[in-house]
């Protein structure tokens, strides 16, 4: 074996995106976006929950798009998905029961309730 | 293969130019000398495993005085040896020390030097952020020390709750001390975590599947990962407690609306994986000690390994047990009722199989096997007692009392500390290459199991009596006087334990050299996983040749086989199969400066942040200064007898992105299959 | 934290092709790390949602943070920062095809990007601050707030430190193929940064109260 041919590519080469691809993405990241600030233009016209909904569903569509394209994530190895997940999911459902216990909610954060935030009972 | 494994090609290097490897001008590269000072730039994990035991026993020393200052202020009715505030002090920086200061850095000390030899590797995947972590968690350490002198320790108990840590309750800087000494050995355990978790994952030798790894390493693996996850959370904590108390943050602070019980969702968050992390190296540590001295394989190898990785999951999801009493509602009440009471099934699972491997055993009771045994026994107790607090009306009645402090230390006592010093027992002659006094061994182990039980089985009793903890003194009418009394004489049974185990240390390595060192050999415990298999004391390069492992336990299938009738039989001495650590011609990681510049800019930092901003900027240079030398140093040594300097040679800067393994990875490659194929050879 | 970070995108291993993940150890550190990250952010987004609506505590005469928020302005440094993401995967893909100059100008752009929307949060800061009267310490709210954001921002300038560092560190040595590794390190971790803000951006500026 020479230098050169054991010289490491650290790439595993699997069908990355192209530049083009990479600029489409970007636009429909954009798009996603445009379409968060238009829900938030007219939350008024639009029922209350829908909009909340909506905008969560967007944020994790758009958390998505970035991490398996822009961070190769759909292109990797299994294994990095997977550790990543498990912090995400783990972060998300400690973080859900801890706010849980504060009763928090976004649904239920409404100003005629001034007490200690989220009551805390 | 493990990749850092880089032997030399005998004679190539005669052609190459020295460079003048100077990072940052004055720092230059440090040599080998022999000397204290290799100590210091160290960048190996045996060495830096070492260091980690000896700086933790000193906090240990430190933690165990406090301790005893307790139980004589406690040993009578209104005790005067330690006012109030003191007395404050003294438990709340007795439980930070033994918690953060002493078992974490122990279980780090057994992990650090056992991981990469249990997998068999070279060394960890990162030697410089390895040597990093100790230096962070050494200062970190003594920076929470220094408050000592610096006008008293932290007061608000090791869990510190809101709004009780506040300026206006504690005005002293102890706590200030507290936050910023914990996050400073908090990004100690984060980066050894990154560190230990890629070796695991990425550098096992051919053959070592995860499921032929040694019971040790898969609890550290897990304990790792729960480091991974859980030290981000109490960072936060620990950076908003700093920002409220020193910048007038509003986190905690109730006059202005805050939630404390944020502190304490956030605290316990890690609070609990925290306890696993502070007990599961220990049950790594026994599940080696068990088979070895039982003669039998571990039973149920997989559970053992689901089990702990389902204590590891599980632990997340019970952290509001501690918080039955704080008002967290009915559902949060019951629904943490349940999964705690859950998380004892797969301890029990643990327990069940160690139980399982010692039945019907050929049993040696040697001090290593004796300090296992009382794992096993007083943790049961304290898991016991655990589970009663999973009832939340009887939490209720013992929350805050005696009672609480005899159930965890009958685990992180029972169970984490007894089960590191069987490690010690078990591992001391790989690690210094002479055995531990067996009779005086025996003697500590008595003596500590003794006074254990003295000092803490009476707490049980005490707490259900009433006796809350944390206070300062009670009065003799109160009933309590007996029982602390036997607790106080039994902290000093402890302490003479302890003091053994020290001198039998001494008078171990004494006779060892006036017997004219008589080396215990690879392997004197016929022991089983590959740390074995290589002489004692470690080599430094820790294997001469890369091990291809076949199966689990595969130094014992490599010295025992069976005969015809199936009969277990010797096919080989240890001598035989061991390697002798002869192989002179393997490249290891240099050693460098950098990571104990980069880690002492912290601590002068966080002085700076409690004392005057204008600290933080020499701590803030030595930081980046440490930092922008690290990445323009090479990990590599180009002078280090190595033969490939021609990419280097040509008086270039070094480059701050030119990562060795661009160029030099390249030959390294060629000769490591070549010593590969001979490592196959030479086993075939 | 940021030591862990930068520590990790420098290697210490010793070659690539034979780890047991066919993961670098680097790149292996890197996603551990940016797991470990998302417990960090995580609490403290939860320390933010639970004094969300608190901004009208100490009289500071606001209900609604909605009354201070810039959106239309936060809305295009959102932007800004999303497009980074475009930029750099576009340097690491020059990289890989050893187009140099394109990478780097790619890099200096993502480096460019990152550096206005650090000027709009500094800008916002002080306009809440000098404009509304809004301090580190006036309530829970503001400290929950300065702290998150303040925090993202300072991932995001540990980002540019080290868009900056690989620019300017491989000026002798190349940026060629052989570098990709160090770019797509790097690109991980500035997409994390902008992932984040994803969730901010959402959760702060824009899910409507009550």
């Amino acid at each position: 074996m020479t230098a050169t041919e054991t010289h490491v590519d650290v790439h595993d080469e699997h069908d990355h995106p192209s530049d083009s691809q990479y600029v489409i993405i970007a636009l429909i990241l954009a798009a996603l976006t445009a379409i968060e600030i238009l829900m938030f233009v007219f939350e008024e016209d639009l029922p209350r929950s829908g909009v909340k909904l909506g905008l969560i569903f967007l944020m994790v569509v758009k958390f998505w798009i970035v991490g398996a394209y822009f961070m190769h994530l759909k292109f990797d190895k299994p294994i990095l998905w997977q550790l990543f997940v498990a912090g995400l999911l783990l972060a998300v459902a400690v973080y859900f029961i801890m706010m849980s216990a504060f009763e928090f909610s976004f649904w239920n954060d409404g100003f005629e309730d001034q007490g200690l935030p989220g009551g805390g009972s | 293969m493990a990749i850092v494994e880089r032997p030399l090609a005998i004679g190539a290097g005669d052609d190459a130019v020295p460079v003048v490897d100077r990072p940052l001008g004055d720092l230059t590269r440090p040599k080998i000398s022999g000397t204290w000072k290799d100590w210091l730039s160290t960048v190996d994990h045996k060495k830096i495993g070492i260091m980690y035991g000896v700086a933790a026993m000193f906090f240990f020393v430190i933690g165990g005085a406090e301790a005893l200052l307790i139980r004589i202020q406690l040993a009578t009715p209104n005790g005067t040896l330690l006012s109030p505030e003191v007395y404050n002090q003294v438990f709340t920086m007795h439980g930070v020390t033994m918690i953060f200061l002493v078992i974490m850095p122990l279980a780090a000390a057994f992990a650090n030097y056992l991981l990469p030899l249990q997998i068999g590797a070279r060394d960890v995947a990162f030697p410089r952020m390895n040597a990093l972590s100790f230096w962070v968690f050494l200062f970190g350490g003594l920076f929470l020390n220094s408050a000592w002198l610096l006008g008293g320790g932290a007061d608000g108990g090791w869990f510190n709750y809101a709004p009780n840590s506040s300026v206006t309750f504690s005005p002293s800087h102890g706590i200030d001390f507290y936050a910023l000494g914990l996050q400073i050995t908090g990004i100690a355990s984060l980066v050894s975590a990154i560190n230990l978790i890629t070796t695991v994952l990425n550098m096992r030798p051919k053959g070592m599947s995860l499921f032929r790894m040694p019971v040790f390493t898969w609890m550290n693996l897990v304990v790792q990962f729960l480091l991974l996850f859980a030290v981000p959370v109490i960072s936060v904590a620990l950076f908003e407690l700093t920002f409220d108390r020193l910048f007038g943050a509003n986190f905690f602070n109730t006059e202005a609306g805050a939630d404390p019980l944020l502190w304490q969702h956030l605290f316990w968050i890690f609070g609990h994986p925290e306890v696993y992390i502070l007990i599961l190296p220990s049950f790594g540590i026994i599940s080696e000690v068990i088979p070895t001295f039982s003669r039998k394989p571990i039973f149920g190898y997989s559970f053992m390994v689901f089990s702990g990785i389902a204590i590891g999951f599980m632990g997340w999801g019970v952290w509001a047990h501690h918080m039955f009493v704080s008002g967290i509602g009915p559902i949060s009440v019951a629904a943490f009722s349940l999964s705690t009471m859950f998380i004892a099934v797969p301890t029990g699972v643990k327990i069940l199989n160690w139980l399982a491997t010692i039945w019907g055993g050929r049993l040696r009771f040697t001090t290593a096997m004796l300090f296992a045994v009382g794992v096993v026994s007083m943790f049961t107790i304290g898991g016991l007692s655990g589970v009663t607090h999973s009832i939340a009306p009887a939490d209720t009645q013992q929350t805050d009392t005696y009672y609480i402090v005899a159930h965890f230390h009958y685990v992180i006592f029972g169970g984490a500390l007894l089960g590191i010093f069987s490690g010690f027992y078990f591992w001391w002659p790989k690690m210094f290459g002479y055995m531990l006094n067996e009779r005086i061994g025996k003697w500590n182990f008595w003596l500590q199991i003794v006074g254990f039980n003295v000092t803490f089985g009476p707490m049980h009793i005490l707490g259900l009596q009433g006796m809350s903890r944390r206070i300062d003194t009670y009065d003799a009418s109160f009933g309590f006087e007996f029982w602390n009394l036997v607790a106080s004489i039994g902290s000093f049974i402890i302490a003479a334990g302890i003091a053994i185990f020290f001198w039998n240390i001494s008078y171990s390595r004494k006779q060892w050299k006036k017997a004219g060192m008589p080396n215990p050999g690879p392997d004197p415990w016929d022991a089983r996983s590959l740390e074995w298999m290589t002489a004692s004391p470690t080599p430094e390069h820790n294997f001469d040749e890369e091990i291809v492992v076949e199966s689990l336990d595969e130094f014992w299938h490599r010295k025992y086989g069976y005969d015809e009738n199936n009969n277990v039989v010797r096919i080989a001495t240890a001598e035989e199969v061991a390697q002798d650590g002869s192989n002179t011609n393997v490249h290891l990681p240099s050693p460098s400066y950098f990571p104990i510049v980069l880690a002492l800019g912290l601590p002068i930092i966080a002085y700076g942040l409690i004392y005057s901003l204008w600290l933080c900027i020499p701590g803030a240079a030595l930081l980046i200064y440490g930092f922008v030398g690290w990445i323009f140093e090479h990990p590599d040594d180009p002078n280090a007898a190595h033969d490939h300097h021609d990419e280097h040679g040509d008086g270039d800067e070094p480059d701050a992105l030119d990562a060795p393994a661009d160029d030099a990875g390249a030959d390294d490659e060629a000769e490591l299959v070549a010593a590969g194929t001979e490592t196959e050879a030479d086993n075939g | 934290m940021a030591s862990a970070t930068v520590a990790v995108e420098h290697d210490e291993d010793h070659g690539h092709a034979e780890t047991n993940t066919g993961i670098s150890n680097n790149k292996l550190a890197m996603w551990l790390f940016l797991s470990s990250d998302c417990l960090l952010f995580g609490a403290l987004i939860s320390s933010f949602l639970l004094y969300r609506t608190n901004i009208g505590d100490n009289n500071t005469g606001y209900d609604s943070p909605f009354d201070v928020f810039d959106i239309p302005f936060t809305s295009l440094s959102s932007f800004v920062l999303l497009m980074s993401s475009l930029t750099m995967v576009l340097s690491l893909s020059a990289v890989n095809r050893d187009d140099e100059r394109a990478g780097r100008i790619w890099m200096m752009t993502t480096a460019f990007l990152g550096m206005v929307f650090i000027g709009g949060q500094v800008f916002e800061f002080t306009e809440f601050y000098q404009v509304y009267g809004l301090g580190y310490s006036t309530n829970t709210w503001t400290s929950a707030f300065y702290t998150l954001t303040g925090f993202h921002g300072v991932h995001v300038s540990v980002g540019i430190l080290m868009l900056l560092g690989t620019v300017f560190g491989t000026r002798k040595s190349g940026l060629g193929k052989g570098k990709s590794e160090t770019v797509e390190l790097v690109g991980l971790y500035w997409h994390f940064v902008d992932i984040v803000w994803v969730i901010i951006f959402t959760v702060i500026y824009l899910i409507p109260i009550g």
